[in-house]
């Protein structure tokens, strides 16, 4: 017998006979797991390590929502690599950027490695997983995570979610994004089984396979729960499904209030959670008992979490009640990465600074009132309003966008409307239900000189 | 505007593509302009457009342009 990998999340069932990943065709068990990802690393350690002179590896995945590209992840984990996932669907250039800012050793995919250079890197004794914050959508700065924040995370979510061994989740969501991974780990850990399916849910073969295998939870963003809403999903018979869980965004209350009640009636459960990549993934969690009163409430800090307000002064207040939403737990990044250069070491912040405006309320439980921050998520994914003006600006266009979830929102002068409509369509940045075009005569600058966005996101709230 | 007219502008719209794409063959998931997102915005187009309402079995099923016809045609719609 091979011996049991030394992952934190996964070291503790792969000598068990039960079912670790599915697909459309095929299962896994956690034994054949181990032993897959024992082969793969003696053929990967010859090819990428054994050349390194004692060096860990840095390489890029594009992980795909497969068997296989779980087990290129774990293989390189159990090489002691550093991994960048990327989404499956990001495009050459995307890829192309990541490996001129990183020069890893080697890009892998579906059980291929495809090795790019043999020089040692310059690694953080801790750093271990990289996520992009920029999903599919572009080459965004990359949020950098140690085995210990991915166990901590792991650890709080088992704390409150009711997974347990004889589950089978169904993943929709990407592996490379931060929920998406939390629910492959979680599941692992406990030794439960994460399915797969090529179908969305709007196809008849997805609602086959919940009945059938049969799913015990689902997980989604905002947009999954609007097709499930669409779908009169809570006139569907699934005896099975015992719980399901919403992040990576806000969903509208109204539809957070009917899954509640729906949960609530049907004796499951609903969790809405609220998290970041610099987190991990999870940093608040609320059930459906609470929501039934507060549909807009994130809840309160995971376990072995904790949340603060920033006063407007800039500190640090437990007694304050709005602010800036700031988290210390073990589940906090090591700290950003754009080149190489930056994964030679990090300086821990113990607190994150979410970028979130909160408000606290006399339960302890906090609201989402407005973002700092300039990014707004589309569809689920994140997309850096800074980046999308710098991809205009590379095409001699002059944008400054600001937007809410789902919406983007580009400004330019009328002079170059012409100019923009042209790129939309021939680029297809975003899809045009989207975006909005906002034409303005003149921009309206700041006494530093910079652009005035929130004029700019005035301009939008009277527009709706 | 005939009912195919109207089909073919519906799908066009609600999936953001130009109308001679639009042909009895088109699937679900084989442009990517036709993702999950988009099928809902159909769904309400159609919806709309030939005053109908879908039900789940009719949505989840409405795996072409052409069963997009004979679902529509359990509805009274002839094309």
């Amino acid at each position: 017998m091979t011996s049991a990998l030394d992952i934190p999340f996964v070291k503790a069932h792969l000598n068990s006979s039960a079912i670790a990943l599915q697909d459309d065709t095929q299962a896994v068990s956690y034994v054949d797991l181990n032993s897959r990802v024992h082969a793969q690393a003696k053929s990967w350690r010859s090819a990428l390590v054994d050349t390194l002179s004692g060096s860990r590896p840095l390489v890029i995945v594009k992980m795909h929502n497969t068997i296989d590209s779980v087990v290129d992840y774990l293989t390189l984990l159990s090489l002691d690599g550093v991994v960048l996932l990327l989404h499956p669907d990001c495009s050459d250039e995307i890829l192309q950027t990541y490996v001129t800012k990183l020069k890893p050793n080697a890009i892998a995919e579906q059980g291929a490695l495809e090795v790019l250079h043999q020089m040692p890197v310059l690694l953080d004794c801790q750093v271990s997983v990289l996520l992009s914050t920029s999903g599919s959508t572009g080459a965004g700065k990359c949020v950098a995570l140690s085995q210990d924040n991915l166990l901590s995370n792991c650890n709080s979510i088992l704390a409150y979610l009711p997974i347990i061994p004889t589950d089978n989740t169904l993943l929709t969501l990407p592996l490379s994004y931060s929920y998406g991974l939390s629910v492959l780990h979680t599941h692992l850990k406990v030794g439960a089984t994460i399915c797969f399916t090529q179908y969305g849910a709007v196809e008849r073969q997805f609602w086959s396979k919940v009945k059938e295998t049969p799913i015990h939870s689902l997980s989604g963003v905002p947009s999954f729960y609007e097709i499930l809403n669409r779908l009169r999903f809570t006139r569907m018979a699934l005896p099975e499904l015992r719980y399901f869980t919403q992040a990576g965004g806000r969903l509208r209350d109204e539809l957070v209030t009917q899954f509640a009640r729906y949960a609530e009636e049907n004796d499951k459960s609903f969790f809405v959670m609220y998290g970041q990549t610099e987190a991990t993934a999870r940093m608040a969690y609320t059930k459906q008992n609470t929501l039934l009163n507060k549909p807009d409430t994130i809840g309160k800090a995971i376990p072995g979490g904790e949340f603060a307000l920033k006063t407007a002064q800039g500190e640090l207040s437990s007694t304050a009640v709005e602010g800036e939403l700031c988290y210390k737990g073990g589940n906090v990044m090591l700290g950003y990465v754009s080149t190489q250069d930056d994964l030679s070491s990090f300086i821990k912040q113990s607190w994150l600074n979410t970028g979130d405006l909160a408000r606290r309320d006399r339960d302890g439980d906090y609201k989402i009132v407005g973002r700092q921050k300039r990014f707004i998520k589309i569809a689920g994914e994140r997309m850096n309003l800074d980046a999308i003006e710098t991809v205009f600006e590379k095409m001699g266009i002059e944008a400054h966008c600001v937007g809410t979830d789902d919406l983007l929102v580009i400004c330019v002068l009328s002079s170059m409307v012409s100019k923009l409509h042209q790129a939309l369509e021939s680029h297809q940045i975003i899809a045009k239900r989207h975006r909005k075009v906002v034409e303005l005569e003149q921009w309206k600058l700041l006494e530093n000189g910079k652009i005035d966005y929130s004029f700019l996101i005035g301009l939008m709230e009277r527009d709706e | 505007m005939s009912n195919q007219e109207k089909l073919v502008q519906a799908f066009s719209d609600a999936l953001g593509i130009a109308q001679d794409l639009v042909q009895d063959t088109l699937e679900y998931n084989t442009i990517k302009e036709w993702d999950s997102t988009a099928h809902m915005v159909l769904i309400s187009e159609l919806e709309t457009v030939f005053d109908v309402m879908l039900d789940t079995d009719d949505i989840i099923d409405m795996s072409s342009v052409a069963k997009a016809k004979s679902i529509l045609g359990k509805y009274d719609v002839t094309f």
